[in-house]
């Protein structure tokens, strides 16, 4: 679903963190916005109204500008994760040009985490959205907990799907640029194919990731 | 963009603020060079705007000292705020009002950043609404959609009850009508065969008592006729014993005997024909004969009330019919006739073709019906007589028979003049 303006040249593309409830999907935002050098980002917008939890949700926006002039505006969006917050969630996943899906690697979780699958699957479907063709990556979060499923399990259990998955520990900033790179390089390739970024736009892949993945200065000075 | 960002009340104070600290011009832009607000010292707003566009343009203005800052959003130049000094050339100048410069600079982003958040606040909350609206009208639909159906099943829910018990009622009639026919079959055919037999006996008997009495009285004559028998008190006792009488007489009973034992042959005959205790189901009927036959069966009570029975039969074709049921249709209504009227009863029979139809009629000249009873004559357990004199269910199974091959059976009646019921049966052919 690429928002492309042609008049304005400009592409608005709409990344998705979902998961369950306090899963770490603000944490993987902070932790994006902490990493990555504010050149080509614009701040952290949180949306959560204390009175009124329907409209909850978060912002990290990102710009590139192709060398042929193209403009793309890159939004990543978290949901809130609690259930009765479907409306929001349908709201948000409107138009989404990826998805990923943060799990709380927690033994305790998996039932939740198995919820919010089947719930991502049906608001995509209810969204017109294929989950099939979707740029999606997953990350399993909180690695740095005990009792966690091992990780061999998580990947016997995903590796049927040919979904890539990341281990992660936003918390302490770990797989969190991974799990980010994934994503932008899979919905790269989904506009590239539309819009020929590379070549209409000269815009390539590895360029595409280095300027969208540009450390901050204090990130790259460790 | 930036135009949509922010609004004219929020900027306007800000430039005013520049321009009294000193700058000669202040104004913003949008990305594409345009000049959004803009407000200068001196009242000359059009040499502030070429001045401003100038610079855009080319990134100078002639004789004029002019700075710009970019306006950020989510990472991205979507504007610039433009200062112009008056009378000033150098860039020290500049340094003491970088200050206020960035504080406006810091607010602008501020006012973006807070409208940018309400503005996405309210299109998710719009977007919410919406959709909760359109969740909400949806199941309205569906609550009104079902709400209409049980509506509707309710208005319906008495004919239906109507239909069934209806249903109900023409199956219990059948029911009773079976179980009455079947009951009158095996009655008859026992009868029959009861009553044959010792009728068959008592006939030959009588036959042959007949020669034996014949016989004893020829005897008896040639006796008295022998002189060596004919005495006084001979002839005295014969005169006595009647014995002339009884010779005479005795030929008279055993012949009226024979009639009778003739007639209950005749009896049973009819009541076997009338019950079809031998016949198979569904074969060709003859209707007149049918209507003969229901007649032999009443004959006695037509006797009785010296009815006169007119016959108006002319040729029909064969209907396909289980001739019993036809009998039993026929029966109850003659039934019904010939308790229409106690003197001067005239029934009137009459067969004939209508359509494809037969029609058979019958016509009494009895007391009729009002119309309250004649629109209900074919209701199950619908009587007019006394308690226990009927069940009110003749006409249902006449009813019932007829309907139940596709014929039909309409009442005339007036009340006090007679009454005529048309029977039409399919012929099963095309007379046209």
């Amino acid at each position: 679903m690429i928002e492309y303006d042609e008049r304005e040249k400009k592409v608005v593309l709409k990344l998705v963190y979902y998961g369950p409830a306090m899963s770490g999907k603000t944490t993987n935002l902070l932790s994006l916005h902490d990493l990555i050098d504010k050149s080509g980002r614009g701040d952290l917008m949180m949306l959560d109204t204390a009175d009124d939890r329907t409209i909850y949700f978060d912002l990290l926006p990102f710009f590139i500008a192709c060398p042929s002039g193209l403009k793309i505006k890159l939004k990543v969006y978290t949901v809130p994760g609690q259930v009765k917050h479907d409306s929001t969630r349908k709201a948000v996943l409107t138009r989404a040009d990826g998805v990923a899906f943060i799990a709380d690697s927690r033994i305790s979780e998996m039932h939740n985490n198995a919820e919010s699958f089947d719930n991502l699957e049906k608001n995509l479907a209810f969204v017109g959205l294929d989950i099939e063709k979707m740029p999606l990556a997953i990350q399993f979060n909180k690695r740095d907990l005990p009792d966690i499923i091992p990780e061999d399990q998580v990947c016997a259990s995903w590796g049927g799907t040919g979904l890539p998955v990341i281990m992660a520990s936003a918390l302490y900033g770990e797989g969190v640029m991974e799990t980010f790179r994934e994503l932008s390089g899979q919905t790269y390739d989904a506009i590239d194919e539309r819009l020929g970024l590379h070549a209409a736009h000269g815009l390539s892949r590895e360029e595409f990731l280095g300027r969208l993945l540009r450390p901050g200065r204090q990130a790259a000075g460790n | 963009m930036l135009g949509d960002l922010l609004d004219a009340g929020d900027v306007t104070p800000l430039l005013k603020a520049l321009v009294a600290a000193e700058a000669s011009i202040a104004a913003i832009t949008d990305d594409k060079g345009e000049i959004l607000w803009i407000d200068c010292a001196d009242a000359d707003i059009g040499a502030a705007r070429v001045s401003v566009a100038d610079y855009v343009t080319h990134g100078k203005t002639a004789g004029k000292c002019l700075k710009s800052a970019p306006l950020m959003h989510e990472g991205e130049v979507i504007g610039n705020l433009f200062i112009c000094l008056s009378g000033l050339s150098g860039t020290s100048q500049f340094e003491s009002v970088v200050p206020t410069i960035d504080a406006v600079s810091a607010a602008l982003a501020s006012l973006v950043r807070a409208n940018s958040r309400r503005i996405m606040t309210t299109e998710i909350h719009g977007e919410v609404v919406n959709r909760s609206f359109e969740e909400l009208m949806e199941s309205n639909r569906r609550i009104s959609a079902s709400e209409k159906k049980y509506r509707e099943l309710s208005e319906t829910l008495q004919a239906r009850v109507d239909e069934k018990t209806e249903e109900l009622k023409k199956a219990f009639t059948r029911m009773l009508k079976q179980e009455k026919l079947s009951s009158i079959g095996r009655l008859a055919a026992g009868m029959a065969h009861e009553i044959n037999n010792p009728a068959g006996f008592i006939s030959s008997n009588l036959n042959t008592f007949s020669k034996y009495v014949g016989n004893l009285g020829k005897m008896i004559c040639y006796y008295r006729s022998l002189p060596a028998c004919a005495s006084p008190d001979t002839e005295a006792l014969y005169e006595k014993l009647k014995i002339g009488f009884i010779l005479k007489d005795t030929a008279d009973l055993i012949g009226q005997s024979a009639q009778g034992v003739h007639r209950i042959k005749e009896i049973v005959s009819n009541l076997k024909d009338f019950a079809h205790v031998d016949d198979s189901r569904h074969i060709a009927v003859d209707l007149p004969s049918e209507l003969d036959k229901a007649l032999n069966v009443l004959s006695h009570r037509i006797a009785e009330k010296s009815v006169n029975v007119v016959r108006a039969y002319s040729d029909v074709p064969k209907i396909v019919a289980d001739p019993a049921d036809i009998s039993l249709a026929f029966l109850n209504i003659l039934i019904n006739a010939l308790e229409s009227r106690e003197e001067g009863l005239e029934i009137s029979l009459s067969t004939g073709l209508s359509g494809n139809n037969v029609v058979v009629t019958i016509t009494d000249n009895g007391c009729g019906m009002p119309e309250e009873v004649s629109s209900r004559i074919f209701e199950p357990f619908f009587t007019t007589r006394d308690v226990g004199r009927g069940v009110g269910l003749g006409l249902t199974v006449s009813y019932e028979i007829i309907s139940a091959i596709g014929g039909d059976i309409e009442v005339s009646s007036e009340d006090g003049r007679g009454t005529t019921l048309s029977l039409s049966f399919p012929s099963g052919q095309d007379f046209k």
